[in-house]
């Protein structure tokens, strides 16, 4: 019965705290039909422009590597490299140095790759490099044991979408990882409700937090009731901003909108956890909290592809730890997957991963929740 | 008369501060007591130890008898708290923050209802229920503040500065208030710093300065605890050196204070002070435009007992 009441003033609260509506809501609605206007002229994979790269003197290298460039590079929508052959070397490097090819192969003891700078097409030349080292063995095999269809082999070793994606059934759409990113902060931006719900439990915290200490209720029953009513508002939320980038922005969210939406309860079931944890794990105040929170998810948004769509990509090459515990990234890998994979298995796994991490939140904050004195007030 | 609180030797310190320097009384059913003192005297504290809000390092409290711990919900559904700072919900009407705050110590929904409009009535907002916090004035919002920290018709109350920052009219309905729930059987801690407030309301005062009681006792009691025993005041210029020399030579006078124009005389206990001065003054032909004298104020007994006044 109370926590009925308690639950129903809530609601009442955070519809009505504008602050908190325009920055769950509003913002990440602008944000979205900013990104839509940014990218209106920015196509997928199907305009793709290839890689300019060089190979110098390209009899020079094993036949495998050859046999792999030219697979890549063969004239076709999807081909992901345009090859200038070299005779010197210094040919090669004045191109680079112009600007006219992104990196160049020459052989050697091992193969060498040389870049001007780093970038998304820097990562994919060594991307390639690193994965026929690694596939060395596997090719020279094929080329023994299967010498009349090996090339396809290759290919499928090489296809270009495992630069970006698994195994994908539709062609990719980069842009989208921005949206799905958006989403994913639109999620942890949950934390916000779970400050606020803890600011106003906490006596050391707030006068209304020392009202609810001093009256005889048990802090969680209080709490509860107030996380449920944030969990429904925040979802209510990402239900509209989910229908505006589907039905009005057009974005590609696969055939699967039920686990879309499943995806995103547990999202924003993750982000209210962040922020309760965030709210009880520290003795800082509610400007420092919401600091805290702030810093947490636009990180989290930046490591996930919010800003450059390739951070997502590099974060999971380069540290894919980070990527495994960042739960942006949980939520965008999980959308990525559901529109782009025919298994269920990878956003099986993201969404049992962010859940993981909502009860790991929550088990956390009710260990410090415990303490019912204070030091000072 | 049943003992309500009982406080032996509470003594609580924010690292080299001592905010509690064993601090002991007792209040008793149905009375208004007064805890007294300066800003940062510890009355806060003493309230907040109580409550079971502060961890406190010595010494021991019992409300009803009992140890307050931070799950005694039986006691704590007898205790209502009004802080000295507004606690309400910006976003919720004046209903609905009464409502919201009874709602935590009353779960029977027709019952909650009777009692937010009674506490409505009380502090006279009837005209406001549907007004949110912002749209109040400061008196109107502290009158918010006890309405949400009483509906639940508490035995026990403890009222924190309520009156802070409030006009007089608001001052005067809020201690009306209080008194009436007094006079509903509820007894009342009350602190403040406005040694007024505390003579008009309180049955007993305690004194509190830097963490330590320092009297307690009705006012009258306190009053008694001090030699002065009357203040006279003297609208004069010009005063003669020899004619302060007479005044000072006077037994009864214990202190006195000319700044060029206004003279203090505090007098110690004596029969006809005032007549003395007024002999004096026509016998030196001394012309002045008001005299009025006055009986000692707890702030005179409190800069008595602590050498500066209750407000610096």
């Amino acid at each position: 019965m109370i926590k009925m009441h308690i639950f129903k003033n809530c609601l009442k609260v955070m519809f009505r705290t504008k602050s908190l509506i325009f920055w769950t809501l509003c913002f990440p609605l602008i944000l979205a039909t900013l990104f839509s206007l940014a990218f209106s002229n920015i196509n997928s994979l199907d305009q793709f422009d290839p890689i300019e790269v060089g190979i110098v003197e390209k009899d020079a290298f094993p036949a495998s590597f050859q046999t792999v460039i030219d697979e890549l590079s063969k004239e076709s929508s999807d081909s992901l490299l345009k090859v200038t052959s070299y005779r010197s070397l210094e040919k090669a490097k004045e191109d680079l140095k112009k600007g006219n090819i992104s990196g160049y192969y020459q052989s050697g003891e091992t193969i060498q790759l040389t870049v001007k700078e780093n970038g998304m097409n820097s990562t994919i030349l060594k991307q390639i490099l690193d994965e026929y080292q690694q596939n060395a063995s596997v090719i020279n095999h094929l080329m023994k044991t299967n010498p009349t269809n090996w090339q396809a082999s290759i290919t499928h070793l090489f296809d270009q979408e495992n630069y970006f994606a698994d195994a994908s059934s539709e062609p990719i759409d980069y842009v989208v990882v921005y949206f799905y990113s958006l989403l994913g902060m639109v999620c942890l931006y949950g934390g916000f409700f779970g400050i606020q719900s803890v600011v106003s439990i906490e006596a050391n915290l707030s006068r209304k937090g020392a009202r609810v200490s001093v009256a005889p209720t048990n802090k969680w029953s209080v709490l509860f009731p107030a996380l449920f009513a944030s969990l429904l508002v925040l979802f209510v939320e990402s239900l509209l901003i989910l229908a505006y980038l589907i039905f009005v922005l057009k974005i590609d969210f696969g055939a699967n909108l039920a686990l879309v939406i499943l995806m995103l309860l547990v999202g924003d079931l993750a982000g209210i956890s962040l922020g309760t944890f965030i709210g009880v794990s520290n003795r800082k105040d509610e400007n420092a909290k919401t600091a805290i929170l702030l810093s947490i998810t636009m990180s989290a948004s930046f490591l996930a592809g919010l800003m450059m769509d390739s951070m997502k990509y590099l974060v999971a090459t380069y540290v894919p730890f980070l990527a495994k515990i960042n739960p942006v990234a949980m939520i965008t890998d999980g959308f990525y997957a559901l529109s782009y994979s025919e298994s269920l298995s990878r956003y099986t796994f993201d969404i049992v991963s962010l859940f993981l991490f909502s009860v790991v939140m929550m088990v956390g904050s009710y260990f410090f929740l415990r303490r019912k004195q204070y030091d000072s007030i | 008369m049943t003992k309500i609180i009982e406080i032996k030797n509470l003594e609580k310190s924010y690292k080299q501060l001592k905010a509690l320097d064993g601090i002991s009384f007792d209040v008793e059913e149905g009375e208004i007591i007064g805890l007294l003192g300066p800003n940062g005297s510890g009355k806060s504290t003493t309230i907040n130890c109580l409550l079971s809000l502060l961890r406190y390092d010595k010494g021991t409290i019992r409300i009803f008898g009992k140890e307050l711990k931070p799950d005694s919900y039986d006691l704590k559904q007898k205790i209502g708290v009004i802080f000295q700072e507004v606690a309400v919900f910006d976003e919720l009407t004046v209903y609905e923050n009464i409502n919201y705050f009874c709602g935590l110590y009353i779960k029977d929904k027709a019952l909650r209802k009777k009692y937010v409009e009674e506490a409505i009535a009380l502090v006279s907002l009837q005209d406001f229920v549907k007004f949110r916090p912002k749209q109040l004035s400061g008196g109107l919002l502290r009158r918010l503040n006890i309405a949400c920290g009483i509906a639940h018709k508490p035995s026990l109350i403890f009222l924190d500065e309520p009156t802070v920052a409030v006009d007089p009219q608001s001052r005067n309905s809020i201690l009306e208030g209080i008194q009436k729930l007094n006079q509903q059987g509820a007894t009342i801690v009350y602190t403040t710093h406005y040694m007024e407030e505390a003579e008009q309301i309180c049955n007993r005062i305690i004194i509190i300065d830097k963490g330590k009681v320092i009297a307690s006792g009705t006012k009258e009691e306190l009053k008694r605890l001090i030699s002065m025993e009357e203040k006279v005041t003297v609208e004069v210029e010009d005063l003669e050196e020899k004619v302060l020399k007479k005044i000072e030579s006077n037994a009864n006078v214990d202190l006195v204070h000319y700044d060029g124009a206004t003279l203090y005389i505090a007098y110690r206990k004596g029969k006809n002070n005032l007549g003395d001065l007024i002999d004096l003054f026509k016998q030196n032909k001394v012309k002045y435009t008001s005299m009025f004298s006055e009986m000692p104020t707890l702030n005179d007994v409190f800069l008595e007992l602590t050498g500066k006044a209750l407000r610096d």
